[in-house]
């Protein structure tokens, strides 16, 4: 087995250990093995611990979005979002934030994917089309 | 006592009051109505760049993308998902990548890499992804074509069996090309190999033209491709020149992808170039395309794998190599009647290292060509040009793409001029030689004088049928061999101007009749007396 592989292989399993009984990374237990890391350091420690990283990274994604928008109040626009079919899982938490850069509407990123009905998004588009026919 | 207005507030008033809740419970509808109304929000997969080097970046995210997907990055730089992992996904990048930093977003745009195809495209000069770079506007064209497409099948295809002529006299007698062929053209640098292939196409140009005017029926016109890989922009400059000059451009494409390219595209050009000359074939048309050259193209290959961390083999090239080219030549097809009874013609460059056709990308290459056309630097630094090498070049298709007239006087000239390389290197160590080994001799060293053709000056099939015809029948013997050249170069031109009815017969009937010989014989004589 190859180094990087062995240190995915153990960030992975200290990942399963870090999650609770709804398969949610809880903080204790995220400083529990932190705590014990840097008391037994095993070998490629800072390998592990960049791929513990990501690899809870990419888990909290799974249950947490984040919602940019311009415009209105926010935690109504997430209320109104989180009936729609973007959200599969209906416990994943929204977290609004607002956006001047949006101009109006919203951007909502649940895991890698990411909806947009915003201004500056059809600003984007119209430019890109204009470009192609130019 | 209420006055007139007072009376009118009043009732208002009252009016108002009685309808509240009413009114209350529209705005409600109304409400509800608009939170129930469809967001028209666009999905796409993003992930971050996190890792940036010579046109490759590395993502993390875009969990959805799919293989050779494009993949776009910020200021409208593209870039194709070409390794799919576990944690990360490899891009190569198409455009100026100076503008990208890590931490980037990089989207899926759900397609795959596609260009335009058409008509449109003849006449112009294009980047590898079919970008104009010849400042003549927009290319015309409405369909599109995956750049990665699947070869034809077993079902739609059909032997080669209809000629295409170089206009390369050693070429079109001892390796003929036919429509639909892979043919390999293979050598050192400098051995001229583009000059070939340019060849080629300006005899195609020139066969489309007297096509056009002579409307001939069964005529097919062969439009080109020339793709650049890793070329010098001089010299595809040059080349772009050579075919303007010779009127060959309005039949040409040029895809160039050249060495200041990023690799992405170098890498993609040949498959670009492929999916244009594949719409020629799909649409019943005959398309020829010159690979120059895909030694390049695998370098190009190997450093964009290299940097994608893809395990790398044999001098470093990664284990799909082969697969690399086999995919790309493997489109290359004459389809049956059933099918448009189009054809798409290959002709690869590969550039060899002293001459050594042993080594990994050129046995490839070999391997899945029909026949090779192999240039000998020895050849060419004697001035024996085209340095075509008779005992390593082969034509796997053969005679059956040649025209019957010129089969039959092209039948044994590779036997006798392979015969003439033997006994000449054997006859270095004898001084008495026997009469039929000193008329083999002679009349091979003739042969090569024949052969011999200056660049971007090709000749039409039937004047070669008549030179040859010339040579069979011992018109030549009379004069000196030093002076052979001279000889086909005053035949050539009097073909085309006196003798050109006996020229114009061949080209029409496509067969040495008993007739047309006699007429050939006379012309011949009457061009002796002429050159004498």
């Amino acid at each position: 087995m190859s180094t990087s592989n062995r240190a995915l292989k153990i960030a992975q399993i200290l990942l399963t250990q870090s999650l609770d009984e709804d398969d949610r990374v809880e903080e204790k237990k995220v400083s529990n093995i932190l705590e014990e890391l840097r008391l037994n350091p095993p070998l490629q420690h800072l390998e592990i611990l960049k791929r513990y990283a990501f690899l809870v990274k990419r888990h909290l994604i799974t249950y947490q979005s984040i919602l940019e928008y311009r415009g209105g109040n926010g935690l109504e626009i997430a209320k109104r979002i989180s009936n729609k079919d973007f959200i599969k899982d209906k416990n994943t938490e929204i977290k609004p934030a607002e956006s001047s850069s949006l101009i109006a509407g919203f951007k909502l990123k649940v895991g890698d994917d990411v909806y947009e009905d915003s201004v500056a998004n059809r600003l984007n588009n119209l430019r890109k089309v204009l470009l192609q026919q130019s | 006592m209420k006055t007139q207005s007072q009376i009118v507030s009043i009732t208002f008033a009252k009016y108002f009051y009685s309808n509240l809740n009413f009114m209350n419970s529209i705005t409600d509808l109304i409400r509800k109505e608009i939170e129930n109304l469809s967001i028209d929000a666009s999905r796409t997969n993003v992930g971050k760049v996190t890792m940036l080097a010579d046109g490759v970046a590395r993502v993390e995210g875009l969990s959805k993308v799919m293989y050779n997907e494009m993949v776009e990055f910020p200021n409208d730089v593209l870039g194709i998902a070409l390794n799919l992992e576990e944690d990360s996904v490899g891009c190569v990048l198409l455009g100026d990548t100076s503008s990208l930093k890590e931490g980037d977003d990089a989207k899926t745009t759900g397609k795959l890499l596609s260009v335009p195809v058409g008509m449109g495209l003849l006449g112009r000069v294009v980047d590898a992804v079919s970008r104009p770079i010849d400042g003549k506007g927009p290319i015309q064209s409405d369909e599109e074509y995956f750049v990665e497409r699947i070869a034809p099948g077993i079902i739609p295809r059909k032997s080669v069996d209809q000629p295409l002529q170089t206009g390369i006299m050693a070429v079109d007698s001892m390796i003929p090309i036919g429509r639909g062929q892979r043919e390999l053209i293979i050598g050192d640098r400098s051995t001229g190999k583009t000059t070939i292939a340019i060849d080629t196409i300006i005899n195609q140009a020139k066969i489309n033209k007297q096509g056009e005017q002579s409307g001939k029926k069964d005529h097919r016109p062969v439009y080109c491709i020339y793709v650049a890989v890793g070329q010098k922009n001089s010299n595809v400059a040059r080349t772009i020149k050579v075919l303007e000059d010779t009127g060959a451009m309005e039949y040409v494409t040029i895809v160039s992808a050249p060495a200041a390219d990023n690799p992405a595209n170098q890498y993609l050009a040949p498959y670009a170039g492929c999916a244009m000359g594949e719409w020629f074939m799909e649409n019943g048309l005959d398309a020829l395309i010159v690979y120059d050259d895909l030694s390049k193209h695998a370098v190009a290959y190997r450093q964009i794998s290299l940097i994608l961390k893809r395990p790398s083999g044999r001098e470093a090239y990664p284990g799909d190599v082969f697969y690399l080219h086999s995919r790309l030549l493997e489109r290359s097809a004459r389809l049956n009647e059933d099918n448009g009874n189009g054809s798409l013609t290959a002709l690869p460059i590969i550039e060899t290292q002293m001459g050594d056709v042993s080594g990994y990308i050129p046995t490839n290459v070999i391997s899945i060509t029909d026949g090779q056309i192999f240039l000998e630097t020895d050849l060419f630094n004697k001035g024996i040009r085209p340095a075509v090498s008779v005992g390593l070049s082969v034509s796997r298709v053969g005679s059956a793409a040649q025209i019957k007239a010129y089969k039959k006087v092209a039948g044994k000239v590779k036997l006798e001029l392979a015969q003439f390389r033997e006994l000449a290197a054997f006859s270095q160590f004898e001084s008495d030689l026997d009469a039929a080994t000193k008329a083999r001799l002679d009349r091979g060293a003739r042969i090569v004088e024949m052969f011999k053709q200056t660049a971007f000056n090709p000749i039409p099939v039937e004047v070669q049928t008549a030179i040859m015809w010339g040579m069979q029948n011992d018109f030549f013997d009379a004069i000196a061999v030093d002076k052979i050249s001279e000889a086909v170069a005053s035949l050539k031109d009097y073909l085309l101007t006196q003798g050109k009815e006996v020229c114009d017969e061949i080209y029409q009937s496509g067969k040495l009749e008993e007739s047309t010989e006699q007429n050939l014989s006379s012309a011949l004589e009457d061009w002796k007396r002429t050159f004498a």
